[in-house]
């Protein structure tokens, strides 16, 4: 008999205190430190580990252990990492001590000592508790600077980074590839800062270089170029959800002062403020001490720009510490220790500001442009109700020659004769006449009240015409006092002509209607233009635009109606423009603490929540935030070099900008869902270094970019290719396969010498004349531009963390056919005309300098030359190609 | 993907799929197809949208109470709505029996009566808000929160089966203008954008206008043949710098399929090469256009076709029901034309035809808001009925009910999860299964919600 089948009969209760202690020093705190943090309450893929029962009975795979038979056990299996759809713990594997414990533990018979074994089951009732295991998780834990591994024989590494990668390159057998050549690295550095290609002559100075810190200097003019903050600062962006005008129904209402905020980001950016000041600038700006503000304002539009303010909490969180706190709005957060309270104690927080709009004028500006808008507006309605008063008295007239006019249009339609003639006989207006004339001629009608003119008029007499006429126009006036007395009993209800122009207050009151038909007889002769259902229709037989009503005044009206008109056109021109003012928040007069909604149901509301930071950040329960809303106080511990999360959030989205992936993938949800680090220690020492460096993003930037991972080749080697298919551990460079919507645009518009550089200032359309950056075009969240969508921009509605990358036919139709392209390449074709002259090869020679940043090869030249031969085809079209070629569109 | 993993995945029966297309799939075109969960019905969708919301109680859910109490009070407590509402309304217009199953169909809809033994009528739909954008967002995306975006029903459907005909977009949207929430309705969000409607206005005559930068007015067709031959050039010299890189293999490969589909694109669209007594049967409006691409289209392998009615919100007879006959007289005849030329084209069995809106209208009169006839009626997401046809679906049936006033659904009742979950396993996708990971979490289109309705399968 083996020892594990002994083991195996021996009853969990009579226990040997030898394998007690063996459970107790290795394998309970073995699974609490890796297990525990998933496998307890939120019991993901329905496994419990903190119990020998919960075990046994398993998770959705089955039972996790055999006892006795670890060869046969799910969690053995798992931790060996042997399968690759089950592999755990997915931070990382185990050390072959820590499973080779797992295995003899299961293998003598997983033995758990059950007078200690009982975890608390959540109480139903019960206040959230954070457990201390969950304080263990990766991310929750304080970032800590580790050691820097030092290697043997290691002549690869330039920097600490390169040690972290390599050392986990070699656990995992993999060489790091070759250093790229000079001209794709600064092609690379050059597009990764600034998002626009390196000029000729920068290449050709770097090529040049032989200095050791030739690539160093590189990186630091990039660094101080102003198009580096246009580029990441677009990254920002993207997480921010920035946009020029919230979604409504058809089209966005615009934030018209919206670019205050995108242009402060890109400055931020560009004079590298420290990271932690840009995070509370973002989220209190205003409430910074007075002296210390300037210039701060514009940050606020983080928030106050946004879509709608219910995504505040979930932005703040996800954004600046990777928590999806939005989870937590409805019910605890299933997989995150975050329980419902916590999300309203910052939801309080949030409502305890209001949008308030950050005047840059001075109050008399202000003032003189709000009077001056009533003022026109004044005029305007002024205008409208005079004119109303008139359509209504005329048609009223009008009204009572209804006989007259149908019996005029017996003549014209039965009779034979000219209307012009009949007009000027009868002294009728030969406008409307005419529109009687046609009116009646068409017989499609929703009502009965012309049925015996429409059935007798045929072959009736003059008399008889107009017998009918003096009937229906009897029938009309009637129709038409009931009418006008039912608008009146309305006017009054809807509370005069102010009610009536509050259309809140129109849709809530109910009115008195006539009766249908007689509607739509009153329709067809008194209503202006409208739509009905959509579809547009012409006004009534009586109805006189605003200028078609003028010949019917007598001079008087007609000069006091031109002057009103007038001095509307002097008030409009005299409305001076929309003074500037910044989108923002500022504290509400009365903070107050919000009830948690249960199930998210605003009419079902629990406990209290009161406004203070979030539980599992803070080391014991937090205290109430007193200043305010909390909003200061919220901001300074998001950006404290306390906070695990916030430092470690930013690094890496800085890597996986650079790197093509992040070392957290899930770069805005550094939760128990989201993905582990590849390279913890990575991780914290580059948040570290941040914290360590005051802050500065530059400087994170710097020393990524100097490292010899960065500067790798992208060239596959394939023994790695088929270990590390992803590139997870950086054996070579991730290349890009296309450049993202802004940079393509941007780099097109550079190399054809047509990029306009200046910066910030509203935003514009980024139509074909538009050439600024992209990032300066306007974003609108109900329309967004096509040609941006079209190579992924992000909906502007949802934070982004990274960028989709497609490529589809659709794209290569706009290379194929766009005018933007072929205007580019027109451009292109002339820009190296004039920089190289007569001579077809050298032309070729300087296309390929601007667009690849390399020199064509001979073959390349002969080819070119081939296609320009033809006779019928140009320049032009060579030059569309050369931009719509991979090498210009990928980064390698 | 990796290629080894796309080997893996097809020994483990990827399917007809072949090498290129598999590489094609993760680089080039994300719309090649893909075997779904498990054997489908449908292989296609159009989804016919009367956008501003269809009155049920006036086209497909017969109310005689609503005559007998014609201008009384609805019973029970006071009803919020959008706008102020006075008494029960009588239809204007009335109903008759049709087809062998004898489901009653308004006046205003002859045509779908004719055809009405193909079609299911879901009588029980209800969703929650009460505005047009937030119950549109619903119906499309599954989700009704206004401030944020979901992936629409056909991002959702070309992202997991990918589309047939790799020259055409596998996700179209015809709508003359633009109804309310435009773009979101069809939007991938965050789904790669390739999974994202392509609007294309129908209401132009000329079919090269549909697509942006489908013609090249600058060259002629044999300069642009050139023009492909030196790009393929030009790309291969860059594949021969960088070395083995299947990626960037698969992209370069799209530029043919956008050259093919300039030629391809414009024909499918131009409605005029179909017979004139075709064209007759869906008259001329926009509308009727649409019903009759949306045939073409899904002829030549588009996954799934939108037809909107109309811009803005058409449907929307807040001040007098009469409106609907207006716009029925367009929509009727298209929509039976649209079923009996799938049926003949041998299509219906594997097209899924959803006639839907948004919510329904109430029964009440609406009272407010407008000093026309006072005809109307206001939203009434509670109840409201949409059609189902083909695909899989049981023809000449009704399901669920509302209460005797056409208020509420009382009886099997359905949301726009259910519909969402039943078409798409009649896709062959589980909704449960239909995942994409974003920041952090798996979601899907139903949510956490949604019973596919198997009362309703074939």
């Amino acid at each position: 008999m083996t020892a594990s089948l002994l083991a195996l009969l021996s009853s969990p209760v009579a226990i040997g205190s030898e394998a007690a202690d063996f459970f107790e020093k290795r394998i309970r705190p073995l699974l609490a430190k890796n297990c525990f943090a998933c496998h307890t309450d939120t019991q993901m893929g329905g496994l419990r580990l903190d119990a020998r029962r919960h075990i046994m009975k398993g998770g959705s795979r089955g039972p996790a252990i055999k006892p006795g038979s670890p060869q046969d056990s799910l969690l053995v299996q798992a931790v060996m990492q042997s399968r690759s759809e089950l592999k755990m713990p997915p931070q990382g594997k185990l050390s072959p001590e820590q499973i080779e414990d797992l295995r003899a533990w299961v293998r003598d018979g997983a033995v758990w000592p059950e007078a200690q074994a009982a975890m608390a089951e959540p109480e139903p009732d019960q206040e959230y508790v954070i457990r201390p295991e969950y304080r263990r998780f990766w991310s929750f834990q304080p970032i800590r600077k580790p050691e820097i591994p030092s290697l043997d024989g290691d002549t690869w590494s330039r920097t600490e980074i390169d040690r972290f990668i390599l050392e986990q390159l070699n656990q995992q057998g993999l060489r790091p590839g070759k250093r790229a050549s000079k001209r794709v690295l600064i092609r690379r550095a050059t597009l990764d800062l600034t998002g626009l290609p390196p000029t000729p002559d920068e290449v050709q100075d770097f090529v040049a270089d032989s200095s050791p810190d030739a690539f160093a200097k590189v990186v630091d003019r990039l660094l101080d170029s102003p198009h580096y903050g246009e580029r990441w600062g677009r990254y920002w962006l993207d997480l921010a959800r920035y946009g020029d005008g919230t979604s409504s129904a058809s089209r966005d209402r615009p934030y018209p002062n919206a670019y205050r905020y995108r242009d402060w980001v890109i400055d931020a950016f560009n004079r590298d403020m420290p990271y932690d000041r840009f995070v509370k600038a973002q989220l209190a700006a205003d409430l910074f001490p007075e002296e210390g503000r300037e210039g701060l304002l514009p940050a606020l539009g983080f928030h106050a720009l946004s879509n709608h303010d219910v995504d505040r909490v979930d932005v703040t969180g996800r954004v600046f510490m990777g928590l999806t706190l939005g989870c937590a709005e409805c019910h605890d957060h299933k997989y995150d220790p975050i329980p419902t309270k916590d999300f309203y104690s910052l939801q309080g927080v949030f409502s305890s500001s209001k949008r308030h709009e950050y005047s840059l004028a001075p109050d008399q500006v202000v003032q003189a442009y709000k009077d001056a808008r009533k003022r026109a507006d004044d005029k305007k309605i002024e205008i409208d109700e005079f004119l109303k008063r008139v359509t209504d008295q005329l048609i009223d007239i009008f009204v009572t020659q209804t006989a007259d006019y149908l019996t005029a249009a017996w003549r014209v339609m039965e009779g034979g004769e000219e209307t012009v003639s009949v007009a000027r006989e009868t002294s009728l207006d030969e406008d409307i006449l005419e529109k009687w004339v046609d009116f009646l001629n068409e017989t499609d009608r929703n009502h009965p009240f012309l049925d015996e003119w429409d059935q007798n008029r045929r072959g009736a007499t003059l008399e008889r015409a107009r017998e009918m006429a003096e009937r229906f126009q009897e029938t009309l006036l009637e129709i038409h006092k009931e009418k006008r007395g039912m608008d009146d009993v309305n006017y009054v209800r809807l509370g005069g002509a102010k009610g009536a122009r509050n259309q809140g207050n129109l849709i809530r009151t109910p009115v008195e209607f006539i009766e249908p038909i007689k509607y739509y007889l009153w329709e067809d002769l008194a209503i202006g233009p409208h739509y009905r259902a959509g579809l547009k229709q012409p006004g009534g037989v009586y109805f006189l635009g605003p200028d078609e009503i003028e010949r019917m005044l007598n001079p008087a009206w007609v000069r006091y109606l031109h002057r009103q008109k007038a001095e509307l056109k002097a008030l409009e021109e005299a409305v001076p423009p929309l003074y500037p003012f910044i989108h923002g928040y500022r504290e509400s007069d009365e903070p107050k603490d919000l009830q948690v909604a249960i199930r998210g149901d605003k009419n079902n509301l629990g406990p209290v929540a009161p406004r203070r930071f979030l539980r599992i950040l803070s080391r014991s329960e937090p205290r109430p935030f007193t200043q305010g809303s909390g909003r200061w106080e919220l901001a300074s511990a998001i950006a404290s070099p306390d906070n695990p999360l916030t430092a470690r959030v930013m690094v890496n989205r800085i890597w996986q900008h650079h790197f093509g992936r992040g070392i957290v993938t899930s770069a805005s949800n550094f939760g128990r869902l989201g993905d582990r680090p590849t390279h913890p220690k990575l991780l914290d020492y580059l948040a570290a270094r941040l914290v360590e460096s005051g802050w500065s993003v530059k400087s994170v930037h710097r020393e990524m970019m100097i490292s010899a991972a960065y500067q790798l080749s992208s060239r596959m080697i394939e023994q790695n290719y088929e270990h590390d298919a992803e590139n997870r551990y950086y054996w070579r460079f991730n290349m890009r396969k296309r450049l993202d919507a802004e940079a393509l645009r941007d780099s097109m518009l550079a190399v054809a010498g047509n990029l306009d550089r200046t910066q910030g200032g509203p935003g514009k359309p980024l139509d074909d004349e538009n050439h600024r950056r992209a990032v300066y075009g306007l974003v609108s969240r109900t329309k967004p531009d096509r040609v941006l969508m079209l190579f992924d921009f992000p909906d502007a509605r949802n934070t982004a963390s990274k960028r989709s990358v497609t490529v589809g036919p659709l794209q290569r139709l706009y290379f194929l056919n766009s005018s933007f392209v072929v205007q580019q390449a027109e451009r292109l074709a002339e820009r190296v005309e004039k920089e190289a002259g007569a001579d077809p090869a050298r032309r070729i020679r300087r296309s390929y300098e601007l667009l690849y940043a390399r020199p064509a090869t001979d073959k390349e030249v002969k080819t070119g030359l081939k296609f320009l031969k033809r006779g019928h085809t140009s320049w032009t079209q060579y030059a569309q190609m050369l931009l719509a070629s991979s090498e210009f569109t990928a980064v390698r | 993907m990796t290629r080894r993993e796309v080997i893996k995945l097809m020994g483990s029966g990827f399917g007809v799929v072949g090498l290129a297309q598999a590489l094609h799939a993760r680089g080039g075109s994300p719309l090649a197809p893909r075997a779904p969960h498990f054997p489908a019905k449908a292989k296609h969708v159009i989804f016919l949208y009367l956008n501003g919301g269809l009155s049920h109680v006036d086209t497909f859910d017969p109310k005689p109470e609503l005559a007998r109490m014609d201008g009384q009070p609805l019973p029970g407590p006071k009803i919020k709505t959008d706008s102020a509402t006075g008494g029960l309304m009588a239809s204007p217009f009335k109903f008759r029996k049709y087809g062998q199953s004898g489901i009653e169909v308004s006046e205003i809809f002859p045509h779908i009566g004719g055809v009405i033994d193909e079609f299911c009528v879901v009588r029980s739909m209800y969703s929650e808000s009460i505005n047009h954008l937030a119950s549109m967002l619903m119906m499309n995306t599954g989700h009704a929160m206004t401030g944020s975006s979901r992936p629409s029903l056909g991002s959702w459907i070309t992202y997991g089966l990918g589309s047939e005909n790799a020259n055409l977009p596998g996700y179209v949207v015809l709508c003359p203008g633009h109804p309310v929430g435009s773009v979101r309705l069809w939007s991938s969000s965050f789904l790669p954008t390739s999974h994202q409607g392509v609007h294309i206005r129908n209401e132009k005559e000329d079919p090269s206008e549909f697509v942006q930068d489908i013609r090249n007015p600058w060259v002629t067709r044999s300069q642009q043949e050139e023009q492909i031959e030196l790009l393929s050039k030009l790309n291969d010299s860059f594949l021969d710098q960088i070395g083995y890189e299947p990626e960037m293999e698969a992209a370069i490969e799209s530029m043919e399929v956008a050259y093919r589909m300039q030629t391809e694109l414009p024909g499918v669209f131009d409605i005029s090469t179909e017979p004139e007594t075709v064209r007759l049967r869906y008259g001329k409006s926009d509308f009727g256009r649409g019903c009759l691409m949306a045939l073409r289209l899904v002829e030549q392998g588009v996954r799934i076709v939108q037809v909107y009615y109309g811009d803005r919100q058409p449907w929307d007879s807040h001040d007098d029901m009469l409106d609907h006959r207006l716009h029925a007289r367009f929509a009727d005849a298209p929509i039976a034309a649209l079923i009996a030329d799938l049926k003949t084209r041998g299509l219906l069995d594997e097209t899924i035809v959803i006639l839907g809106t948004e919510f329904g209208r109430t029964p009440m009169i609406q009272n407010a808001g407008s000093q026309r006839t006072g005809r109307g009626r206001d939203h009434n997401p509670p109840g409201y009925s949409i059609l189902l046809a083909g695909g899989g679906f049981k023809g000449g049936m009704t399901y669920g009910a509302t209460d005797e006033f056409g208020f509420k659904a009382v009886e099997k009742r359905t949301n726009p999860h259910d519909l969402h979950a039943t078409v798409l396993h009649l896709l062959g996708l589980d909704h449960t299964r239909l995942t994409y990971r974003y920041s952090g979490r798996d979601f899907r289109l139903t949510d956490v919600h949604g019973n596919v309705l198997h009362d309703l399968i074939a």
